[in-house]
């Protein structure tokens, strides 16, 4: 592998990794203020994709002028989602594992549902959007300037983030909640608001990330899931409610996929993706007293 | 008394089952054929992850190995069909011990396991494509079965042995064992419950059952390729009619497994996204108004009906 090669797999890596931070953000938001494990994320995703997908066909809305009113309506569909179905699953469960378990079947009952009304309402033909196609480059490689875009946009608003749950109030509550529920309740935050603000901010972001990953991916109805192991393997990587490890822990992904299918073979990158989350996890669990006392 | 009237039920449905075969069609033995795989798939599914909380998005992985160890034996081989359903025991028995070694010796999320399963399933489709030898993503093809017959028996011979063997393992020392550890892992460990052997005992149980379905079921589908075998579809239905019929009692996953594929088999010709939108609606609509699945509403109907009976038969003493 000569250096050309080499500085454009780490390049498409750290593009992919960069989204893949953003969607794991927007897992761990949701995670943290509730302890839910929004198994259908991707399913927002791809939600978001299809919305800029039918605008750009349809009117010629470019997806950077899209992404803000996704992430509006994704923030929406969020809050509904969160009256819908938790509100009412939090007055029943009896315990925190029973609420985990339950959430966990009621996201996977939403993954199902979304999946198949996309399936019924679009097909389930492959959609593309070519969007700012022409190459850009960078010294020695050269690079198509979407993936640009989506790197420098995925970047921005996960350092948006980065400020905005470190110095805003709603952030401290956000993350006051995320480390101590009960702690939080006793210290006045409103930790049911809390929590629905927090799922709302969290569809938005999977629906800003399915904004962007239209313009440089495959979109079908199925997509979803993929995407949410990908989110998945950086959260619990990136270490739990940490803005920073996750950056690095979704980099580190990208270009972990990006090598793997140039050095292995294509259809062996999303396995390196799923080799590294259960490798990390059977590990964490047995040297990480923290880790293992998170764990159930 | 209303045991002695449900166990008579249930000797009868199966004695109908046993004869039926003499004057249905072709097509009700095969839509038969994909009901008891639904019980034995919902059931053997309930027995690990509904006894014992932790719910796999992947048990569907084992479905795959079975089908591809009697497929290989026998196809590749040349093995006597029982030797492949042997091996295709014997594999999956090996792979969950394996899985359960890394997974379930250390106390671990139920998120996680969920989603480590699914990991896995996917693992385990990828390498299965791409091994030549065994007809990478085209997959084998088997000399078809003499009459669907043998799967209707053999399936059903299985569905009733998931149910039975639930039955017993509920009423069973065992059995109480799991209920403390799907009602506190921790207390139940204090207590002096062997946490990791009950775990892993239901877990290979529970992938040997799906081990046979899946050899059977690629055995009268007549070819197997990774991507039906390994297909997530299998994971996810045997999950939602557990959960559609009842977690963790023994009548729930049947009730849910026949319910789910009658739905199933009347809407997937009109609208094949159909019946999915539907299951998804419905596991909705249970986890959050009645966790218990459809048999804890049969359970409360017949508690009120039966309520109402012994007010009715109080009253002319009063």
């Amino acid at each position: 592998m000569d250096a050309t090669t080499f500085l454009q797999l780490l390049l498409f890596g750290v593009v992919w990794g960069g989204l893949y931070a953003l969607i794991a953000t927007g897992l761990n938001v949701i995670y943290g203020v509730m302890k839910i494990l929004n198994i259908a994320h991707g399913e927002l995703l791809m939600l978001g994709a299809y919305m800029t997908f039918w605008m750009f066909t349809l009117w010629n809305v470019s997806p950077l002028v899209s992404l803000p009113l996704v992430a509006v309506a994704m923030f929406v569909f969020g809050i509904v989602i969160h009256k819908t179905l938790i509100t009412p699953l939090v007055a029943h469960s009896a315990s925190m594992e029973a609420f985990e378990y339950a959430t966990l079947i009621v996201f996977f009952g939403v993954l199902l549902i979304l999946q198949n009304v996309a399936l019924l309402l679009w097909t389930a033909d492959y959609r593309v959007i070519s969007y700012a196609t022409e190459p850009v480059s960078l010294g020695p490689v050269s690079v198509a300037s979407n993936r640009l875009i989506v790197l420098l946009v995925a970047l921005a608003v996960s350092a948006l983030m980065f400020i905005g749950l470190r110095y805003t109030m709603l952030g401290k509550a956000i993350r006051a909640v995320s480390q101590d529920m009960t702690t939080a309740r006793l210290m006045g935050v409103n930790v049911k608001r809390v929590g629905l603000i927090g799922f709302g901010i969290g569809s938005a972001l999977a629906g800003i990330a399915g904004s962007l990953a239209s313009t440089i991916y495959v979109i079908t109805p199925t997509v979803g899931l993929l995407f949410t192991i990908k989110a998945f393997t950086v959260m619990v990587v990136g270490g739990l409610g940490s803005q920073v490890g996750i950056l690095l822990a979704g980099l580190s992904l990208g270009i972990l996929e990006s090598f793997a299918s140039f050095l292995i073979g294509a259809e062996y990158k999303d396995l390196s993706g799923y080799v590294l989350l259960i490798g990390f996890i059977v590990w964490k669990s047995r040297t990480s007293a923290a880790f293992a006392g998170e764990v159930k | 008394m209303r045991d002695a009237a449900a166990k008579w039920a249930i000797a009868g449905v199966v004695a109908v089952l046993l004869v039926l075969p003499w004057w249905a069609s072709s097509y009700h033995i095969s839509f038969f054929v994909s009901v008891f795989m639904y019980v034995a798939l919902a059931g053997s599914w309930n027995l690990f992850s509904g006894m014992t909380g932790y719910a796999s998005l992947g048990q569907g992985i084992f479905f795959g190995i079975g089908a591809y160890a009697f497929a290989v034996s026998t196809v590749l081989l040349k093995w006597h069909p029982l030797a492949g359903f042997a091996l295709a025991a014997a594999v999956p028995a090996i792979g969950a011990l394996l899985l359960g070694s890394v997974l379930l010796t250390t106390r671990i999320r139920v998120a996680y396991f969920a989603i480590v399963m699914l990991g896995f399933n996917e693992i385990a489709k990828t390498i299965v494509a791409n091994i030549k030898e065994i007809g990478s993503s085209h997959g084998l093809t088997f000399a078809p079965l003499a009459s669907n017959l043998v799967a209707y028996y053999f399936l059903l011979g299985l569905a009733i042995g998931v149910t039975a063997l639930a039955y017993a393992i509920k009423q069973s020392r065992w059995g109480l064992g799991l209920r403390a550890i799907l009602a506190d892992e921790v207390a139940a460990e204090v207590t002096g419950i062997g946490t990791v052997a009950h775990k892993m005992a239901m877990f290979v149980l529970s992938a040997i059952l799906i081990g046979l379905t899946g050899a059977m079921i690629a055995w009268n589908w007549s070819y197997v390729d990774p991507y039906m075998a390994f297909d997530l579809a299998v994971s996810f239905d045997m999950l939602v009619m557990a959960v559609f019929g009842g977690v963790g009692t023994v009548m729930g996953p049947v009730l849910g497994a026949v319910v789910m594929s009658v739905l199933k088999e009347g809407l997937s010709t009109t609208i094949p996204q159909f019946h999915t939108i539907i299951f998804g609606a419905l596991v909705l609509v249970l986890i959050i108004w009645c966790p218990g699945g459809v048999i804890q509403v049969v359970d409360v109907l017949r508690r009120r009906l039966q309520g109402r009976r012994t007010r009715v038969a109080r009253e002319p003493a009063k």
